[in-house]
């Protein structure tokens, strides 16, 4: 618009040589438009590239230490440059010892929360029992601790992962095997992220619809 | 025949015992021997049983008693001691008191779980494992 205001007021010649610069620079800023479009789809496409790697699965009952390694390295893809192998071959061990701290607190941790998880079973259980003397529908409140149990039982399946991912991280060679250490390492923070959200996941269905619904049932008493 | 010839027939006469008659002899001796065990082993075996029988239903009656009087003591104190302590809350019927009360003890137990301090998001960050 402030061009085409402008180029009201040039003579015929100069008119020309300002309509040539104006089209270069539209196709300029068009170009510029085009490479930002560009950049942020090969963004995206590298943010996605990161995130399509195979979610870790969970590793099969009895398996070695060896089988584990494998699949986590398969499903990782780990790819590490020169200055990368050589950090954590001179850290890793430093990230050992931190990482035994990690996991002898993890163990107090996931028992407590076992504990707090069947204090609540616990109280949902005395609660619709004491319901159903009292002659009341309990079906909605059974359906939610059913779904509750399940909750728990994702969680008690996750942070058992997750440990054994810890366990790994000590376990493995650091040194001679980078990438294995670094794959088990990617996978363990996965885990943390699953934890962490199923925690989440329960605590909403404690507060959204537990609790909710236990205080409907205390109201038609 | 006399009677008295009854006992004189299984007594061969030294004439008559030569090498073909010698085993009629002695297969009657052989023959009444194994009878004679026969009887004895039956009779042993009987009074054994009979011992064994009398021992185990002396055992079991023992065993029986020993049990009823378990059973009788254990029963006795439980009725009087344990009864009060034994009723669980959730055999009491519901009241809205009681659900609210249930419904706090479960917010605080919510509460008590804390995410951020029991698995904090940069628990493997590499800042915190220095890598």
């Amino acid at each position: 618009m402030v061009w085409a205001s402008r180029l009201a007021f040039c003579s015929r010649n100069a008119c020309f040589g300002v309509t040539v610069m104006v089209k270069s620079i539209n196709k300029m800023i068009a170009n510029k438009k085009v490479l930002l479009i560009a950049a942020i789809v090969l963004l995206g496409l590298t943010g996605g590239v990161a995130y399509a790697q195979t979610a870790p699965q969970p590793t099969p009952a009895g398996s070695t230490f060896e089988q584990r390694l494998a699949q986590r390295k398969s499903e990782r893809t780990i790819t590490l440059d020169d200055k990368d192998i050589r950090r954590i071959e001179s850290r890793c061990k430093g990230s050992q010892s931190t990482l035994i701290t990690i996991q002898q607190e993890l163990a107090k941790t996931i028992e407590e929360r076992k504990t707090q998880h069947l204090k609540i079973d616990g109280k949902l259980w005395i609660a619709i029992g004491q319901l159903k003397i009292a002659n009341q529908d309990t079906f909605e409140l059974e359906g939610l601790k059913a779904s509750y149990n399940k909750q728990v039982a994702t969680f008690d399946d996750l942070t058992k992962e997750y440990t054994q991912a810890i366990d790994d991280t000590i376990v493995v060679n650091c040194v001679t095997d980078p990438q294995g250490f670094k794959a088990v390492v990617e996978t363990a923070r996965i885990y943390l992220q699953e934890v962490r959200k199923q925690s989440g996941v329960i605590r909403a269905h404690l507060l959204d619809s537990v609790k909710p619904a236990l205080s409907k049932s205390g109201e038609k008493l | 025949m006399q009677p008295s010839d009854y006992n004189q027939q299984p007594q061969p006469s030294p004439q008559q015992s030569t090498v073909q008659d010698r085993p009629q002899v002695v297969p009657p001796m052989q023959a009444t021997q194994p009878p004679m065990m026969q009887e004895n082993t039956p009779n042993k075996g009987l009074n054994k049983k009979v011992v064994y029988i009398a021992l185990a239903v002396v055992g079991l009656l023992l065993l029986i008693a020993v049990l009823t009087i378990v059973l009788l003591s254990g029963d006795e104190p439980e009725p009087t001691v344990q009864q009060p302590a034994a009723v669980p809350s959730g055999t009491v019927p519901a009241s809205g008191s009681s659900i609210e009360q249930i419904n706090n003890a479960i917010s605080q137990d919510v509460s008590a779980i804390d995410d951020a301090d029991d698995f904090p998001e940069d628990q493997l960050s590499d800042d915190v494992l220095d890598l």
